[in-house]
């Protein structure tokens, strides 16, 4: 068995800290750019509704990054803003700020960088940046074809979008023989690349999670949770993960409390540790049960039904 | 200006071939399943030609189990005509279909793929404290890009879809400059797309016999917010924003807020509407009507 990394999103000193502690294997974070106010060159706002700061100063970057490699982690760099163009009179000085935001991650010693955009990949190339690169889930790669033809650009590490089948990771893993990523813990309901219901974007007004909102329906005068699909918690598929090649799974929260965050890697470590092992999974949810404060996982995930890539029935 | 219908049943083709206009759309944008088997294809392609009208077929994300199918419709139906269109959502399909050296002539690069910061009913709210120009730069079509040009020329890639914005003049200018036909949606912008049915899931549908379900949108109004502890009652700033939406099988779209005598027409080469958002073909013709008027 090949134990996948656990890849954990990091958004102060003391969270990096933690996240290592828990078992991270990998971690990604972003610091502030004095270039844009509120948005950032990475997937998140430099804060999230409550307040909480997804991004790090430059120094306490500096040090994260230095942290982690003392501990042999790997630093992922969010520079996975999801769409970029031209500037409106058709010169190119923000993909420059854009540029000096991965010029700044590369002197700090980051190991790989998250693109979120095909025009990016091919600019940094064109750059002389060599750095290896993961395509962020902005891509939207939901197919393996669309692997190789990141591949072609030289990419090395596909994060897949949400909702997928095991078999379908799988495919993508063998077709592309790039390493590939999943999300383990939290997720959306639409694919990234293709929504629009902004949050987590330094709003100061309070949206929620639009997809998982309620929504009055005129025709049938109901109110319901007609947009919600997300699925959050892959936990029990951690058998079928490792044997779909998966080579990391993510944790996804820098907008969230790093103690939440951090205890659910600790938690997905500990079953990885566990199944490398050879104990069977149901003995190792039983210790988790046993061992643990397991409550709010339980009333949080499994109660509500929200297991990824289990529940396929609505996937097209 | 050319003007094109989109059917995403192959049921109400006879309802709008016989309409004035220029271009029949078939398939949809968020749903594989839309995409007629290869007899329907035929006699589609067949019907469409008769009645002197160009053909598009309209491809989605296509997820990994559904590829190679597509990729053998596509390369039967290019067989069958050499003039059709397509629009392209996938980035894997586009590879799949150059790889196979399938000729495709007009590529356009649908909106799952050309995004604006500005589809979000709430963009200006985010980019509040931003300068101007940070402002333009993140509103700016992402097809507007000189490096994803370049790469794109290979791909015979010659127009773009776009919602119909109220901000996206510049980028249209941008885009034509670019060589590229903008093609526009009329009236509805699509927000968000999903691969995890959420018009299937709610009527319990089972995939792909759920066709039917989703030919009329299903319209909503956000009347309680999730912040991940609970569900609160939104804030009067919400309200004022009014988070309404409409639903068609996998894919969210708003209505378009502005004027229609606000939409500067010099710069659209195609005006797209897509006959699921009426209620019957006579507004359909309405629609197209004014804006004729207007252009």
């Amino acid at each position: 068995m090949i134990k996948p990394r656990i890849k954990a999103p990091v958004n102060s000193y003391e969270s990096c800290k933690l996240q290592i502690k828990a078992g991270a294997g990998e971690i990604y974070v972003g610091y502030l750019s004095d270039k844009i106010k509120k948005l950032s060159f990475s997937g998140r706002g430099k804060e999230s509704y409550n307040k909480t700061k997804t991004h790090v100063n430059y120094d306490e970057f500096k040090k994260i990054v230095k942290l982690a490699h003392e501990h042999g982690v790997i630093v992922e760099f969010a520079a996975n803003m999801p769409m970029i163009g031209d500037d409106p009179d058709g010169g190119t000085k923000f993909q420059e700020y854009f540029l000096e935001y991965i010029q700044g991650a590369i002197l700090a010693g980051v190991d790989r960088l998250i693109v979120g955009d095909l025009g990016n990949i091919i600019y940094l190339r064109k750059k002389g940046i060599k750095l290896p690169i993961t395509a962020s889930v902005f891509l939207a790669t939901i197919n393996s074809e669309q692997g190789l033809l990141l591949k072609d650009l030289g990419v090395d590490k596909l994060c897949l979008p949400h909702h997928l089948t095991f078999d379908e990771i799988k495919s993508i893993k063998e077709v592309t023989g790039l390493d590939v990523e999943i999300f383990a813990h939290f997720g959306c309901s639409f694919i990234e690349s293709t929504c629009s219901l902004y949050h987590h974007a330094n709003e100061e007004i309070n949206f929620g999670l639009p997809c998982r909102g309620i929504y009055y329906l005129d025709k049938t005068d109901e109110s319901t949770t007609i947009l919600d699909t997300g699925e959050d918690c892959a936990l029990c598929a951690l058998p079928e993960i490792i044997d779909a090649g998966v080579t990391s799974i993510k944790i996804v929260g820098r907008e969230m409390d790093y103690k939440l965050t951090s205890t659910i890697t600790f938690i997905y470590n500990y079953a990885l540790s566990s199944l490398e092992r050879g104990e069977k999974m149901d003995n190792i949810m039983s210790h988790i049960k046993e061992r643990f404060d397991f409550d709010f996982w339980e009333k949080g995930f499994c109660d509500t039904e929200r297991c990824k890539y289990i529940n396929t029935e609505y996937y097209i | 200006m050319k003007y094109e219908i989109r059917v995403r049943d192959y049921e109400k083709l006879s309802d709008i071939i016989d309409l004035e206009f220029d271009i029949v759309g078939i398939g949809d944008e968020g749903c594989v399943h839309k995409l007629p088997n290869i007899e329907i294809a035929k006699d589609m392609i067949k019907k469409i030609k008769n009645a002197r009208k160009m053909i598009r077929i309209i491809t989605p994300k296509i997820p990994e189990r559904h590829l190679r199918r597509v990729v053998e419709l596509i390369k039967i139906i290019s067989n069958e005509t050499e003039e059709f269109w397509i629009t392209i959502n996938d980035l894997g399909l586009l590879y799949a279909l150059k790889k196979e050296k399938i000729e495709l002539k007009h590529v356009t690069i649908g909106r799952a793929i050309s995004r604006s910061f500005e589809d979000c009913l709430w963009y200006e709210h985010i980019l509040r404290d931003e300068d101007e120009f940070v402002k333009d730069a993140i509103i700016q079509n992402n097809m507007a890009h000189k490096v994803k040009i370049d790469f794109f020329k290979d791909y015979q890639i010659d127009a773009i879809e776009s919602n119909m914005l109220e901000h996206q003049e510049k980028a249209f200018a941008n885009l034509k400059n670019c060589g590229y036909k903008v093609c526009v949606h009329y009236g509805y912008i699509a927000v968000a797309f999903s691969r995890a049915c959420q018009t299937a899931k709610y009527y319990k549908a089972e995939i792909p016999d759920c066709k039917a379900k989703c030919s009329k949108p299903i319209h909503m109004t956000m009347t309680g917010i999730w912040d991940r502890k609970e569900y609160l009652k939104p804030s009067s700033k919400v309200e004022e924003i009014n988070p309404t939406y409409n639903l068609i099988g996998c894919v969210l779209y708003r209505d378009y807020l502005g004027e229609l005598s606000a939409v500067k027409f010099t710069n659209i080469d195609v005006m797209i509407l897509n006959y699921s958002q009426f209620e019957n073909v006579l507004k359909l013709e309405q629609a197209i009507r004014k804006i004729r008027e207007v252009a």
